[in-house]
Formats: structure tokens, sequence, C-alpha cells
């Protein structure tokens, strides 16, 4: 197991490199210019000199490795450079939007989890049933509306018509957390009822719980001790890849109601091209991605014997 | 024990089985043959109320002990079922489930039926694995179906089929998904479990050899009617139906190949003796 680990997190050192140094190479090749961007943000008219000498103080004369070089080390000691918009730190910035995400993310996940798992089997137990039918005509629908239709909807029910809710999320704690995490919620979850119906039904099909039918096992037992068990490997697959991309953010939900998170970091950032802190969030990105499936592969160890003796039989 | 009287079993408007009859008496091994598709595994399934959802039971009686089986409500079938009248499929290490030790499958099935502690489950696993010549019984229960060879795998669901000494077993195919060698040793599995606990045994099969190692009666199926039924040498040696008689030349009969190849005609002869009877 513990060969299986260091294996793992060694290649995720490498995987975090490559990313890092293509992220660096996509802003390095953008045609517009980091100096010119500081220098007008300030409302000097740059001239070719001051350019120069401020490209020079950035240090963006030097080599491109080199630069990364630098990034690299910075990083490492927590400095990932000063935003370009308002001179302040990129770590600060991100770590200021982060809980905001975490937040969001966490209540959107546990709400989709709660709702999907026991409707999905429900639906695969009693497939074609006229509940079956209902669940899957909602999460039909629910799964084609764009999260961005789904949010504006809520926004004209439950702040403008009904009063219930504010327009904007940030300014009102608890209350405004509602609606971002209900549209979030009803589009994951859509889409998860029917993946986890799917999967059960898969499992159903299996030899194993004919097996357990012969053996006089209870449908019961057989469901929740034998198919849940099965089912977790697919479903944390799918969790992991769902929680990762909630991580960096849900630009769309966070924009459209204020919510100051990660994803409304990066649209802000990326509109006013500030380089900085595009990088970091790039950085942010991947660190999750590569934490989250690290995760999920360990959680496969865990659950599987299979995969946890193929991994100590190969060495 | 078990009395079968014109079963019929339909997937839809398919009749898959039509008017099968039997009997199996207390300790009688019954050998079921026939191609794939001639309905064997159907009528297998109907008797132990496995059937999927779109097959159906339309006609027959099938008694168990006085019962009639195929009255039971699906509750009533699931007490009997592991308890009773046990099964063992073709597939072991698909019929497990894959993330459980052995020990504790052999324990679920043990508690649906008895209260017992798992220690105790485990010390009477121990003692049946050993009953039925199982190597190192211990090891076998701490194991998962994949660590498990397939014979020692099939062996080991044959036990635990029987964890509940039940006195009918239904073997759909147990031999079919192992090399040769291994089915001998599954085969001598199940004369035991015959000889010491008098278990009787339906084997359903497409393997006529499996049969004759096994059956003290055999029935032949063909497109779901039992076309002959018989004691085995009745059977295998006197058949009286043509279909019989076309299925024991299918067996490619290797010994006889021999004297052909000192003669130099070994690929024509043995290649008709595979392909085509009668």
């Amino acid at each position: 197991m513990a060969k299986f680990i260091l294996k793992k997190f060694g290649l995720l050192v490498f995987i975090f490199l490559g990313i890092t140094f293509l992220s660096f190479s996509l802003t390095y090749l953008a045609p517009s210019d980091p100096a010119e961007i500081k220098l007008n943000k300030t409302g000097v008219t740059p001239t070719e000199e001051l350019l120069e000498r401020t490209r020079e103080e950035m240090g963006l004369n030097r080599p491109m490795l080199v630069q990364y070089g630098d990034w690299l080390r910075g990083m490492f000691k927590g400095d990932m450079g000063n935003s370009l918009r308002n001179g302040k730190p990129v770590a600060g910035e991100l770590l200021k939007a982060l809980p905001q995400t975490l937040v969001l993310t966490a209540l959107s996940m546990a709400v989709v989890m709660a709702v999907s798992i026991p409707l999905g089997i429900l639906c695969a137990r009693f497939k074609n049933g006229v509940f079956d039918l209902c669940v899957r005509f909602v999460t039909y629908l629910f799964a084609s509306l764009p999260s961005f239709f789904l949010a504006l909807m809520a926004l004209y029910f439950f702040s403008v018509q009904l009063g219930w809710l504010p327009v904007i999320a940030s300014k009102s704690g608890g209350k405004g957390l509602v609606m971002p995490v209900l549209v979030l919620a009803l589009s994951l979850s859509s889409w998860y009822i029917r993946q986890v119906r799917a999967i059960v039904l898969e499992e159903l099909s299996k030899g194993y719980i004919a097996g357990s039918r012969a053996r006089g096992v209870p449908e019961w037992k057989i469901l929740f001790f034998h198919v849940l068990k099965n089912a977790m490997l697919p479903v944390m697959t799918l969790f992991g890849l769902s929680l990762a991309g909630m991580l960096g953010g849900t630009t769309i939900v966070e924009n459209i109601f204020s919510w100051p998170g990660l994803g409304k970091l990066a649209m802000d950032a990326i509109s006013a091209r500030d380089y900085p802190v595009i990088q970091g969030y790039v950085v942010w990105l991947a660190v999750v991605f590569l934490l989250v499936n690290f995760l999920v592969d360990l959680s496969y160890g865990v659950i599987d014997p299979r995969v946890r003796k193929g991994q100590v039989e190969k060495k | 024990m078990l009395r079968v009287k014109n079963l019929s079993v339909a997937y839809g408007k398919i009749q898959v089985v039509r008017g099968v009859g039997f009997s199996v008496k207390p300790g009688q091994i019954v050998g079921i043959v026939g191609e794939s598709g001639s309905g064997k595994s159907t009528m297998l399934k109907s008797l132990a109320g496995l059937l999927e959802k779109y097959g159906q039971v339309t006609e027959g009686e099938a008694f168990y002990e006085g019962e009639d089986l195929l009255k039971l409500s699906e509750k009533q079938f699931r007490k009997l079922r592991g308890k009773e009248i046990a099964l063992v499929f073709q597939h072991p290490e698909l019929s497990l489930d894959p993330l459980w030790k052995i020990g504790k499958t052999y324990y679920e099935s043990v508690r649906v039926h008895r209260t017992l502690s798992r220690a105790e489950s485990d010390s009477e696993a121990e003692r049946l694995f050993e009953a039925l010549h199982l190597e190192n019984p211990r090891r076998i229960l701490e194991s998962y179906p994949f660590e498990l060879s397939g014979g020692m795998c099939q062996r080991a669901a044959i036990a635990i089929a029987i964890a509940n000494g039940p006195r009918l077993l239904f073997a759909d195919e147990p031999t079919s998904a192992l090399d040769v060698t291994i089915q001998k040793q599954v085969i001598d599995t199940m004369l035991e479990l015959r000889k010491q606990f008098g278990t009787s045994i339906v084997i359903v099969s497409h393997n006529m050899g499996v049969i004759a190692a096994m059956a003290d009666l055999v029935g032949v199926m063909k497109q779901g009617e039992l076309v002959e039924w018989g004691t085995k040498e009745q059977v295998l040696y006197h058949p009286k139906h043509p279909y019989t008689r076309e299925l024991i030349c299918a067996i490619p009969k290797i010994r006889e190949i021999t004297p052909n190849i000192k003669r130099g005609m070994a690929s024509d002869s043995a290649g008709e003796e595979g392909s085509h009877g009668v």
C-alpha cells in the first residue's frame, strides 16, 4: 500500500510540473504585454523607454525557462506574485475567495449525494415503475436546462416575485447561499440520479446478485450490502470529477449570484488580463484535480481488494 | 422428493420449456443434458424461483416434499432457497460478491437462515471444507473470490451453497467454465457431498462426460422437451431416441484417433468423428 501511494504521488509531481509549465507558456505566448497592462493601470501613457524599464523590473526580458523557474521557486515559498489589477499578492486573493467556494461546494455536493444516491437506487430497483418514470422525466428536464437559466428563473421567482431571498448572495450570509446551492444541486443531482440509476442497474444484472438470491439473501440486504458497496466504485469516480470541478469555482453560478468565490475571481482576472492571478488559479485547479484524483484512486484501493492486492502483486 | 410434472416455461411468447416431467429421489443424482438453448438452464431456474422478470411458468407442477414450488410466493421461496434447495452456477467468481471474502459470504448465507456468531460460522465452514477435501480451509475463508483458482472457487461456492444443509442441490453447468483436469475435482466434490450428506443433485450440462461421471438418472433435452429419460446405462449405452444417439456420437473420441494415426488417416477420420454423427 505504501509503495502504491508513493508511486501515485511521484506521478503527481510530474503532472503538476507539466500543467504549470504549459499554462506558463500559454501566458508567455499571449499577445498582450503584462508591462503595458501594469502601466496602463497607473494611468501613465507608456513610452517605449518606460515599457523597456518596466519589463526589466518585472523580469520579462529574461528567457522563459528562467522566468518559469523563478515563478516556481516563488510559488513554493508561497509567493505567487502580485495581481496586475490591484497590486495585492495573488496568494492572498486566492485564499480570500477559497472559503466562499468551499462552502458552496461542500453544501452543493452534500445535497447532491443525499438526493441522488437514494433516488438513483430506488429508480433502479423499481425500474420502469411510476416512480422511476416520474423521476426520469424530471431529471431529464433539469439536466437539459442550462444552470444559468435555472439561476435566472430562481432569481425571478424567489427574489423578484416572492421576495424571499436576496438577489446578491454575498451580502446576506446563510440566506444568500440557498439559491446558489439549490441551482447547483438541482442540475448536478439530475445528472447524478441518472448515473446512479444506470450504475445500480448494471450491478443488479451481475452474477453475484443471482448468486445471493440463490442463497436466500433478502432483496433489501442484497441492495444495501452488496449493490451499494459495488456501486460505490464508479460513483466515487464521478464524485471526484464533480468535486474537483466545483472546487475550481462554479463560474456561471457565482457570477450570476455575485458570490465572491474562485470562479468569479478567475472570470474577473481573465477579463482584466491579470496574468499572475490566472496563473495562480491554474495552479489551484491543477492541485485540486490531482489531489482529488489521488484520493479517488486511494479510495478504490480501500474499497476494492482487487485494486489493492493487484498493486501489491505487481510491485 | 422432487417430482416435476408437465412443466412449461415461456419467455414472452416463446416457449422455452415444454411439458417436462421427471422426479428425483433422496440421494439421487439426476443429470440433464442438451445443447445450449435447449431450455435446461431455464428449467432449473424456474424450479428455484429465479426466473428473470420476463420469464413465466405457463403450466405444470413441481412438488418438493409435498409442496408445489411453482405456487410459492417470492417470500416463501426465499426461505426455501439456501436452506432446502441450493444452487451452484457456471461462473463461481461471478456468482460471489467480488468485494467480500469467502468467509463473509459464507457467514451471510448462514445468517439468512440461522442465528450463529461469526466465529461459529467460521469453524463450521472449516469443518465443511475439510469434509469436502478442500485444502487449507482457513486460507480459503480469508480469500477474496479473485484470489482463488477457478476450480477452488467453484468448490468453495458449492460449500457455501450447502452451508445450511439443503437436501437438494441444483447445479447449472458447474464445470463448464473449468479446465478438464479441474472438472474432475469439482465432480469429486459433488460426489463427496452426496456420499456424506445424502444430498440429491440435479446437474444440468452440455457435457456428456460430466453427466456420465456423476448421474444415476439421465434426461436428454431438445428444444425444450425431455426427449429421453432413464438410468445412465439405458440412456448412454442403449439410447432410444435418435437425438440422444447424435449427442453421444458428437463427443470427440480422442482414443479412437490413435490407430488411425498409425494408418496415416488421422486428419480425415478425426474430422468426421468430431463434426457429425450417427
